[in-house]
């Protein structure tokens, strides 16, 4: 009876759901294809040293790692798509000079989530790589808010921030910019307050973080402060106001745009705009995605990307 | 918005709520019946709202960040023990300066007092209920703790020498002077925080945003008047 019992994380998927999961995927796959964006499809085994490098690092404890008989290597289960992504995009579309493509596959992560205790998910993203500029951004913002209108979900919400604002605010600080964005991510005002009482940062940096640590780093409130603080925050929220004023007015009637400095990545591999999304009823993030100029260097090929994904499975239980 | 729709928050009963009401009363946010004493697990709050109305949950303390980390609740109020001790993914954006208290190390008057390593040799054991923060506290001393769980009345622990030490609440420290034992450390200072599902924060931003100011102006008022 041992071989029957599951296998903790893991679950079979038949009859009505089985069919929502690839009805939804159709539909998703059409709308990436009508928009020019094509398939890769990877294997679901990787060596290990490809997985964990650049954004894989965020994901490392999370993999699973097996010897090959074949390779006599150690050879592993991706717990992410993202450096499977990357790895081919650097090396088999080299000669590319700009990449739009979509992808869909299961990944399995070592420890089971917490909140769900499932230690599968279905991946599913868009990734358009070679453009700088907000074009690319709103191009995939587009495609993210017809991905959440295609499933069903009512009054979605993308929450765009961008990376560069907690740099430039945090960045001179000894603590790191991982330790803040933990902090941050709790939004308790009275948490951030006895941190900042420690900490040796500028009064105008320490009132933005209670501001963000609030909720309330709204257009404003960013038009209001941008030229208080340092350069780069100027600059990072001059590329996040514009990318707003395009996305609103282009994606207006398809989702709702809400501007918060305070939005963070997923991983902290980022370096540009990035966003959320939400919808009415979904207790969760449905999405997450943004720009991540720096990251390709680490596969060998430097190159501007912006992209969005999710799970599928966490869609059709939220929908 | 249509009026149909709904801000469901989530409360539990006993002292925290005593104190929590006036400062749901100041925001204009009472129950329609007297949650200390119904028997029904949902009661209604005030209609339209900020265009919501807005419906309690009456459940065990324990359980109100599970509601509110899974969206069955928009908004809770609940211990910072517990958010420190169950980590969910839940926002905290007001702590309401009520249920003051502190976790501490206690132990012994003697041993504690003696200021030798309770692990001196081994293992140290520990009575708890914050499994988590117990091992943590001692991992980052260098320590293996046995961490022995137990739903209540910790300070018994010591006394019968199944435990060196327990990790709990203390409030005025009477229980624990009462049976012996003195404090040995602070890890953290606890009272009861206003919590809110992060998808909430978003999609019901406006009313969500509006108990957290109301709220937070209630506790201002209240301070003020205490000093």
């Amino acid at each position: 009876m041992n071989a029957i019992r599951p296998i903790i994380g893991l679950d079979d998927c038949f009859g009505a759901r089985a069919k929502a999961m690839r009805s939804l995927q159709h539909r998703l796959f059409e709308i990436y294809n009508d928009a020019g964006f094509s398939e890769v499809i990877p294997p679901l085994l990787e060596r290990p040293d490809a997985l964990n490098s650049g954004a894989g690092s965020f994901l490392s404890d999370q993999t699973l790692v097996f010897t090959d008989p074949a390779d006599a290597g150690l050879i592993a289960v991706r717990p992410d798509m993202t450096p499977q992504i990357a790895r081919i995009v650097a090396t088999r579309m080299r000669h590319e000079k700009t990449v739009k493509i979509h992808y869909s596959g299961q990944v399995m992560l070592a420890r089971p989530d917490a909140l769900s205790g499932s230690r599968q998910q279905w991946q599913t993203g868009v990734e358009s790589m070679g453009t700088a500029g907000p074009e690319s951004d709103v191009e995939v913002m587009h495609l993210a808010a017809l991905s959440m209108a295609a499933a069903g979900f009512t009054s979605p919400v993308l929450q765009v921030g961008h990376i560069g604002l907690m740099q430039a605010l945090v960045g001179a600080d000894k603590a790191s910019l991982a330790t803040w964005v933990q902090l941050l991510s709790r939004h308790s005002p009275e948490d951030m307050k006895v941190y900042l009482d420690q900490a040796t940062l500028p009064k105008p940096v320490a009132d933005a973080l209670m501001v963000l640590a609030a909720g309330k780093g709204n257009v404003a409130w960013l038009r209001q402060v941008k030229n208080n603080i340092n350069a780069d925050f100027e600059a990072a929220a001059d590329e996040l106001l514009n990318l707003a004023d395009m996305v609103s007015n282009r994606l207006s009637g398809e989702v709702t745009i809400e501007v918060d400095a305070a939005v963070t990545p997923r991983f902290l591999y980022h370096s540009g705009v990035v966003f959320t999304g939400f919808a009415m009823g979904s207790p969760k993030a449905l999405l997450h995605g943004g720009r991540y100029d720096k990251m390709m260097a680490a596969y060998g090929r430097d190159m501007p990307a912006t992209g969005f994904s999710f799970d599928l499975w966490a869609w059709l239980d939220s929908i | 918005m249509s009026e149909q729709a709904i801000l469901t928050i989530a409360l539990s009963k006993g002292r925290i709520l005593e104190q929590t009401l006036p400062l749901l009363e100041f925001a204009g946010l009472m129950p329609e019946e007297d949650v200390q004493t119904t028997r029904k697990l949902m009661v209604d709050g005030p209609k339209n709202w900020f265009g919501f109305d807005i419906r309690y949950l009456i459940i065990r303390a324990a359980d109100v960040c599970t509601y509110v980390e899974r969206g069955a609740a928009d908004l809770g109020i609940s211990g910072r023990d517990l958010l420190l001790e169950h980590r969910p993914h839940v926002f905290e954006p007001l702590d309401l300066q009520i249920g003051k208290c502190r976790l501490c190390v206690c132990g012994p008057k003697e041993a504690v007092e003696s200021g030798k390593s309770a692990a001196f040799g081994g293992r140290i054991r520990i009575a708890t209920k914050y499994d988590y923060l117990a091992e943590q506290y001692y991992r980052e001393q260098g320590l293996q703790a046995d961490i022995i769980h137990l739903y209540g009345g910790m300070e018994l622990a010591p006394l019968v020498g199944m435990a060196d030490r327990i990790v709990d609440l203390v409030e005025t420290g009477s229980t624990l002077k009462a049976n012996g034992l003195i404090e040995e450390s602070t890890l953290f200072d606890i009272s009861s925080r206003l919590i809110a599902n992060p998808a909430s924060f978003v999609t019901k931003k406006e009313p969500v945003q509006a108990v957290i100011d109301h709220l937070r102006q209630a506790v201002k008022e209240r301070e003020e008047k205490k000093s």
